[in-house]
């Protein structure tokens, strides 16, 4: 493996030194260009945890991998952990537009977590890549919420 | 700006790292790699880059990375505003700091305070007083502060030095070691006091010392008188008649074992020459094979004689003749064959002992060959050859395997056992 560009570097230390708040990214020690990522639900959403009647939850795993071309790509991001989301899908896979024709390489890992982190607080079923959950979302949207809270209940514990 | 394309050795300290107001960094910083701008190219809403990095950028998108305003090559600016900042940017000279393993750059307390534009940086560090330098004399100084070379160089253990006795170069630390080795060092004999250099002792102590102790010359005579060099004199003149005795009868026992010597080594040589003649003998006691083939048996044998070529064998000429029907009535049906020597080639009184013998070659069968075996001497009283009679018979011959194709083989092998000579009287 060739060295790792200052970029990345850099980023890593500032993602160690001063991580946002509700998320995480630890690179694997044999691959530092692979983190595992723990993102927290944001407060008010159905991915919420600590709430007082669960007695935990909304911890969720992600993996960040970032390619050879990285800034010119953006990173490969995937869920681990079982999600009820319109825009995720069965195998983590999230729909955001600047992880695809949307990235800049002025964008950065963080900036890439908190979009996602924003996404679970606002779920676009317009833009779906989980066609069934987002149907549910349009046509029952207080039923889609309660599935949500329980799968985050269920896997996010 | 050369400064910009630093790599990761230790020993280049990064922009970072020596600019003075760390703040400014990232005001500074590409959006795209992370780093102090090299060569700041911006969009129209002056978003800066590096050139190397915008440009990679556009080759997959045609925007800017932080505005995403439509951008290409020929739509970007240079900002000499920014230029003219970087270059007069406040930097440390890099010798200010130094590096730590597992803490990377540190300050040097003894290092460079030197304040410089960073344009000026390189020039200043090429001359900076506290740069590093290798030792002249040896690598195995490390790398010295230049502000510090010459105070090195003073007690450097490499520093050539010059032995003042015999002028060869050695280093520092080599000239101990040298000057108990060296020959050419001033000393004075321990016996005699002269003064001389250490490389002419021992031939002083030898042959020129007056106070060494040596043997008496004659020693070999038997003389066993030791004394100083300087007693020598007294010592040859009180006892001239004493070595004269001595000499004389070592000289006698001297002759005496040489002759003895000398006859053990002439009889030493005389076996050898013996031994020489001997094996000579041995060698020329040659025995050669000869393969007689006899063609045209049918038509050869109506003569009643057959000879063969002559052949040499240990210096003479010999043939071999056999007569088809016998050479007497005795022998009638017989064949009588013989070895023939050329008499005439013998000189006078030399005569030669051989054994040899006579073979009919049976083709058929090689086991029904028949051999006749002879020793004689050579020449033979009257006569030229010396064989046998009734070797086989005719009939036997004809038939039973020893001719083929009209062919007869006949073979001999002779070896000559002696040389003699009987000498006579000469007549004279
Ligand atoms: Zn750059
Ligand atoms: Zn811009
Ligand atoms: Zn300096
Ligand atoms: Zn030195
Ligand atoms: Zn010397
Ligand atoms: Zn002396
Ligand atoms: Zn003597």
């Amino acid at each position: 493996m060739n060295s790792l560009p200052k970029r990345i570097i850099k980023e890593t230390e500032r993602l160690v030194k001063e991580p946002a708040p509700g998320i995480s990214a630890t690179p694997n020690e044999e691959n530092l260009r692979y983190f595992n990522v723990v993102i927290t639900g944001p407060v008010d959403s159905p991915f919420q945890g600590n709430v007082s009647h669960h007695k935990s939850g909304g911890v969720f795993n992600l993996e960040l991998f970032l390619t050879d071309d990285y800034p010119m790509s953006a990173p490969k991001v995937r869920f681990l952990t079982k999600i009820y989301h319109p825009n995720i899908d069965k195998l983590g896979r999230i729909c955001l537009d600047i992880l695809k024709d949307k990235w800049s390489p002025a964008l950065q890992i963080r900036t890439v977590l908190l979009s996602i982190q924003a996404l679970l607080s606002a779920p676009n079923p317009d833009d779906p890549l989980a066609n069934d959950v987002a149907e549910h979302w349009k046509s029952n949207e207080k039923d889609a919420i309660q599935t949500a809270k329980e799968w985050t209940r269920l896997y996010a514990a | 700006m050369d400064r910009f394309q630093y790599t990761e050795l230790e020993n280049t300290v990064p922009i970072e790292v020596v600019i003075v107001d760390q703040e400014i960094i990232k005001e500074l910083q590409c959006g795209i790699c992370l780093q102090i701008i090299n060569k700041p190219r911006q969009c129209k809403n002056g978003h800066l880059f590096c050139m190397d990095c915008i440009l990679q950028s556009l080759k997959k998108i045609q925007e800017c990375p932080e505005c995403r305003c439509s951008l290409n090559v020929e739509k970007l600016s240079r900002s000499l505003f920014v230029e003219r900042h970087l270059r007069t940017l406040s930097v440390f000279c890099k010798y200010h700091f130094k590096y730590q393993k597992s803490v990377g750059w540190i300050v040097d307390e003894q290092g460079c305070n030197e304040i410089i534009s960073l344009e000026n940086s390189a020039k200043h560090e090429n001359i900076c007083e506290h740069s590093f330098e290798y030792c002249k004399f040896s690598k195995e100084c490390g790398v010295i502060r230049r502000r510090l070379m010459d105070a090195h160089y003073e007690e450097c253990p490499y520093r050539p030095v010059q032995c003042q006795h015999c002028n060869a170069d050695f280093t520092h630390n080599e000239i101990t070691n040298h000057l108990n080795e060296c020959d050419m060092i001033k000393i004075e004999c321990d016996r005699c006091n002269a003064p001389m250099i250490k490389k002419e002792f021992e031939k002083h102590k030898l042959n020129l010392c007056p106070n060494y102790h040596i043997q008496c010359p004659f020693f070999e005579s038997g003389c066993n008188a030791t004394f100083d060099r300087k007693d020598l004199e007294s010592h040859i003149e009180k006892s001239l008649s004493h070595h004269l005795l001595l000499m004389k009868s070592h000289y006698t026992d001297t002759i005496t074992n040489l002759k003895k010597e000398f006859s053990l080594l002439l009889k030493d040589k005389d076996d050898k020459i013996k031994q020489l003649e001997k094996s000579m003998n041995e060698k020329s006691d040659s025995s050669k094979k000869v393969e007689w083939c006899v063609k045209n048996y049918s038509i050869l044998k109506k003569k009643g004689y057959i000879q063969s070529e002559k052949f040499t064998i240990g210096g003479f000429q010999w043939f071999i003749g056999f007569y088809t029907d016998g050479d007497s009535n005795d022998s009638k049906g017989y064949i009588s064959i013989y070895l023939f020597l050329d008499t005439n080639q013998i000189p006078k009184g030399k005569s030669l002992t051989l054994e040899y013998y006579l073979k009919f070659f049976n083709q058929r069968d090689q086991t029904l060959s028949v051999k006749k075996d002879f020793r004689t001497t050579f020449p033979i009283k009257g006569g030229q050859g010396w064989g046998d009679r009734k070797a086989i018979r005719a009939s036997v011959l004809e038939s039973n395997g020893f001719i083929k194709d009209d062919t007869l083989l006949v073979m001999t092998s002779i070896l000559i056992k002696k040389t003699c000579w009987s000498i006579e009287e000469s007549d004279s």
